[in-house]
């Protein structure tokens, strides 16, 4: 029996020879092989909801958007929307816009014109001599241009940024509003305004507070040369 | 043009005359027993022996479904002749089960019509093992010579699949179907339908542009969107205009595939259903602060309350995984303990693990440990690579955080690194039906439903856009390719990438200022190796090392051969000491391989690197990689070459030629402390811990740049300034750097040079 218990148990082992396994309060398990307790994770589940399937909940908010823009209307006009009036000037070709000026050079001056013509971009701040630009505009790429690489021009512009994650929050989490609530004592801004807080959450507040005030009090009322002194005498 | 187009025209003809001689006395050739001369030497075969006859009656690209399987119920192989085995018997059956096959007319006709095809097939359609098949009935490519090409992202996945086919079509592996992987050849002169990865194919048309070697090309696994794969799909655009006579199909996973009938002029689609049951998602109702403790949660959780069916949990990386796989096991002891559940057996998944427990995913799960008790459980814990590549049966929960490590690169600071992101919809809608492969499955996501539709992008970014692109653009180069900006590709990178590859290609002289290819960019292009290894090993010659440098080449081409076991890192750092050189990693790593080589070691190699803790598949692997590198540079009469080791210059050799290879990777240290600035690029960074550079180094040149929680440095040796300026004096151009600490200390560097030459002169 003992070279039983000893020795490391197989999957074989029978149960039922030793009276001792049928207590679940008796281990006959080596003290060594006891495995070591985990934290109860088990004990802690997470909560799922099934997939919505109300899909078209999306599709009602751009018209919530566009009855606005019509009651906001109607207040400011209790008459109805004004109507345009005809146009007494002549429209001009390229721009669109009446032309009001007497002469047809300060029109194109304006600013309303100047708008609408093409202009070129902002040049790319890319440095001009390197190597791998001239090769590339040799086979007709135009670094000012805005356009990518591809047989049409459809490549992306700017290359993917790399963006990095050094942290276990889950997807979705709003990193400030974490570290705001971390701040706070595991609650948030809306637990503290609508008083939501358990006692312990209530005095690592206060004391977040306190802090904030002694800093505020400090940076206020505080003398630099005594400061210096006490960082120097306690330092 | 004109000129061209009469070309096409004879080579068409030279073909068709091949082939109908290989049609008249081919037969005769191949097996002398079909010769009804030689009838009287085979008295024991059956008369009516049929083999090498059973295709005769095949026309090309006019065959039908009857026809091929009559080919294939035998009794002779169609292809070899040989009787077939009963085992293929019994895989014909199974393979006539596949979904693929309810649709092999249909394929045909496609097929047949039309140069280019698209095929959409889910994993489990047996796209991949059957349909090169079809294509083989058809195309009958061992009428005129020629192969049939399927291309895998990966490896493995190459090497295994050729394996499944070999046996499905009762041929030996290596024979009629074969394998081709960097620095690993399996095929033969019978090979007709040769499994390999689509870099292997890219490196194949360097040499011959039209890839004349191939009746058929297909493009497998094509939504994985790997580098390789996507620079192929752009070059046999352009290969499919000039030569008629090429198939293509180019194969998908997914139903984004309406993406590649657009890319190729609307090519015509044929989807095949896959066999998958319904998965019901499931999400959580607020965002979770620790995604691994949610995690670990869930797969607990499921297993004290759902029914029986394995669980799949993704997690981003070995280290995460491991943790998690101790945490798990730890606390589901507890939960059977509690008697709230039966067992658990958990494994991990990840590609730097060693095959033999790679396979362990598919031991099945373990009883409960009373007889009639709570049903026993397995729980995979995997990196994205269980979420396209592997299928294991089973499964029926998955756990999804949604997170996966993806490579991204910088152009900016030229950093290629593994970082955590979000995953895209399209992979998270992947893993869920990982959950519906053998019954109704569950899929747990670890985010709400709002952050899946607003914040994963719709696809993942594709290969070409997350890398460093210096060997794709040599080897467009060497493609003959000189219109990279215009160059078709499904998603063209961005211009910056470009030109930084074509930047870094011309500091490493592999294309001069104008572009164009220099002798050492031809040479460097015919090397299996990232054009920096590559330049090192054509350069160390010069440096009279070239043995040497060989040997490093190969161990920085294979995974880590340090072996460090969480229960044992001690130990290991000990064992490791043994070989370390004090002028850093490059140099010990040299001293394994030596080490490994020697008559001790060679007695009982693996009981050696066990007891020196070093991984003794890598240095074999190693040793291989060497081997096919060395025949390379055979073949290119490149000299190799050894610095006699009791020259005090053996070790400083070695560095120098390092440094021709590396200079863009050269870090210098900030004042005394520990932190390091890398040149010209400006990063900070700290050696990895890992390292064994005992000496003080001012200036050091590392392998790879590894972010995680801080920016490391890994595989670090120290070299001397002086070599810098000296071996690539375009790059150290002083005038080309910014201000700052780096230049003082070059500079500094150039005027001690000078003072001493001017010294040397006076002397003189």
């Amino acid at each position: 029996m003992t070279a039983r218990t000893m020795g490391p148990r197989t999957e074989e082992d029978t149960y039922e020879e030793d009276p001792r396994y049928d207590d679940a309060d008796v281990s006959t398990l080596p003290f060594v092989q006891q495995p070591a307790f985990g934290r109860g994770l088990w004990k802690n589940p997470v909560q799922f909801v099934s997939a919505a399937t109300d899909a078209p909940v999306a599709a009602i908010a751009p018209t919530i958007g566009r009855t606005m823009a019509e009651k906001y209307l109607a207040i400011i006009f209790p008459n109805g929307q004004p109507q345009p009036k005809t146009e007494a000037y002549p429209a001009c070709g390229i721009c669109g816009e009446p032309v009001k000026e007497t002469d047809q050079r300060m029109h194109y001056l304006s600013p309303a014109h100047q708008a609408v013509l093409p202009r070129a971009h902002v040049p790319s701040a890319i440095d001009r001599t390197r190597m791998g630009l001239k090769y590339m505009s040799k086979h007709g790429y135009d670094v000012d241009a805005r356009v990518g690489l591809g047989a049409s021009g459809q490549g992306m512009l700017f290359p993917l940024v790399p963006k990095e994650k050094r942290d276990n929050l889950g997807l979705g989490i709003d990193k400030k509003e974490h570290e705001k609530k971390r701040s706070l004592g595991g609650a948030s801004k809306a637990d503290v305004k609508e008083g939501r807080l358990d006692a312990g959450q209530v005095r690592k507040l206060a004391q977040v507070q306190k802090k904030k005030h002694d800093r505020l009090q400090r940076m206020f009322y505080g003398n630099d040369e005594v400061e210096k002194y006490l960082g120097q005498l306690g330092g | 043009m004109h000129d061209m187009a009469k070309r096409e025209n004879n080579d068409d003809d030279s073909a068709r005359v091949k082939r109908v001689k290989v049609e008249e006395n081919g037969n005769g050739k191949m097996d002398p027993a079909t010769n009804p001369y030689l009838s009287h030497l085979y008295d024991e075969q059956p008369s009516e022996y049929n083999g090498s006859n059973a295709l005769s009656s095949f026309k090309r690209h006019a065959t039908t479904t009857k026809q091929a399987s009559r080919a294939e119920d035998g009794p002779n192989n169609a292809f070899t002749g040989r009787p077939l085995s009963s085992k293929y018997m019994s895989i014909l059956k199974t393979r006539r089960g596949l979904p693929v096959h309810q649709q092999r007319d249909e394929f045909l006709k496609l097929y047949q019509e039309s140069q280019i095809l698209v095929f959409v097939g889910e994993t489990g359609s047996g796209k991949t093992t059957q349909i090169p098949q079809f294509v083989l009935f058809d195309d009958l490519p061992n009428q005129n010579a020629q192969m049939v090409a399927c291309t895998q992202p990966r490896r493995v996945a190459a090497m295994s699949v050729a394996q499944r086919v070999a046996e499905e079509m009762d041929v030996e592996l290596g024979e009629e179907v074969g394998y081709s992987i960097r620095f690993e050849d399996k095929t033969g002169p019978n090979t007709i339908l040769k499994y390999m990865t689509d870099g292997m194919l890219l490196r194949e048309a360097m040499n011959d542009h039209n890839l004349t070697r191939y009746s058929t090309i297909i493009l497998d696994e094509a939504h994985e969107r790997t580098l390789a794969t996507d620079i192929l799909m752009g070059l046999l655009k352009e290969v499919v205009l000039r030569r008629k006579d090429l198939k293509l199909i180019i194969m998908s996973a997914t139903l984004d595939a309406t993406k590649f009938q657009k890319y190729f002029h609307n090519a015509p689609l044929l989807a095949v259903p896959g066999r998958t049951h319904p998965v019901e998602v499931f999400y959580t109702p607020a965002p979770e602060r620790d995604y691994v403790e949610a995690a670990l949660r869930t797969v607990l959780q499921i297993h004290a309350t759902e029914p029986e069916g394995d669980i799949l949990l993704f997690l981003t990386g070995e280290e995460e995984i491991e943790d998690a796989c101790r945490k798990i096991n730890l606390e589901a002891q507890d939960l059977s303990r509690e008697g709230g559940a039966g067992p658990l057996v958990v494994y991990p998944l990840y590609g730097t693990l060693p095959p033999a427990q790679q396979q362990k995913i598919f031991n099945p799960a373990p009883p409960p440990t009373t007889p009639g008790g709570r049903p026993g459980r397995k729980c995979i814990v995997s990196t994205n690579i269980a979420e396209t590549s592997l299928t294991i049966d089973g499964i029926v929960y998955v756990v999804d955080p949604g997170f996966s490590k993806q490579k991204v690169y910088n152009p900016r600071i030229r950093v290629e690194s593994l970082l955590v992101s979000p995953i895209s919809k399209a992979s998270a809608q992947q893993r869920a039906g990982r959950a519906g492969r053998t019954r109704p499955g569950k899929c747990f996501r670890l985010y709400t439903e709002q952050a899946f539709k607003k914040e994963l992008i719709e696809q993942t970014y594709p290969e070409i856009l997350r890398s460093n692109l210096a060997s794709t653009v040599l080897e467009l180069k060497k493609l003959g390719v000189d219109d990279l900006v215009h160059f078709d590709l499904m998603d063209p990178p961005a211009p910056e990438t470009l030109m930084r590859a074509l930047e870094e290609l011309n500091y490493l002289a592999c294309l001069d200022d104008e572009g164009e290819l220099t002798t050492l960019g031809s040479l460097a292009s015919g090397f299996p190796l990232d054009p920096a290894l590559a330049v090192m090993l054509i350069t160390s010659p010069e440096f009279y090392c070239s043995n040497e440098i060989l040997s490093l080449t190969a161990l920085l081409s294979v995974p880590q051969v340090f072996v460090r076991p969480a229960a044992n890192r001690k130990r290991a750092d000990e064992m490791k000491e043994l070989f370390a050189h004090p002028k850093g990693d490059h140099l010990t790593m040299l001293n394994v391989y030596h080490a490994f080589k020697g008559e001790e070691a060679q007695s009982n190699p693996k009981q050696w690197c066990h007891d020196h803790f070093l991984s003794y598949r890598a240095l074999q692997q190693a040793d291989n990689v060497r081997l096919q590198l060395k025949r390379i540079m055979e073949r290119e009469e490149l000299e190799l070459m050894s610095t006699p080791f009791e020259n005090k210059k053996y070790y400083e050799n070695i560095q120098r030629a390092l440094v021709a290879g590396f200079f863009m990777q050269v870090a210098k240290r900030e004042g005394n402390g520990k932190a390091y600035v890398t040149v010209k690029d400006e990063q900070n960074v700290l050696l990895h811990p890992s390292t064994v550079l005992a000496e003080d180094s001012e200036w050091v040149i590392y392998n790879e740049f590894v972010l995680t929680t801080k920016n490391y440095i890994r595989t670090v040796t120290s070299v001397k300034p002086e070599w810098l300026m000296d071996i690539s004096p375009n790059y150290y151009d002083l005038s080309q750097f910014k201000k700052g600490e780096i230049k003082q200390a070059l500079l500094r560097v150039t005027q001690k040079l000078q003072r001493k030459e001017a010294e040397k002169g006076g002397r003189r």
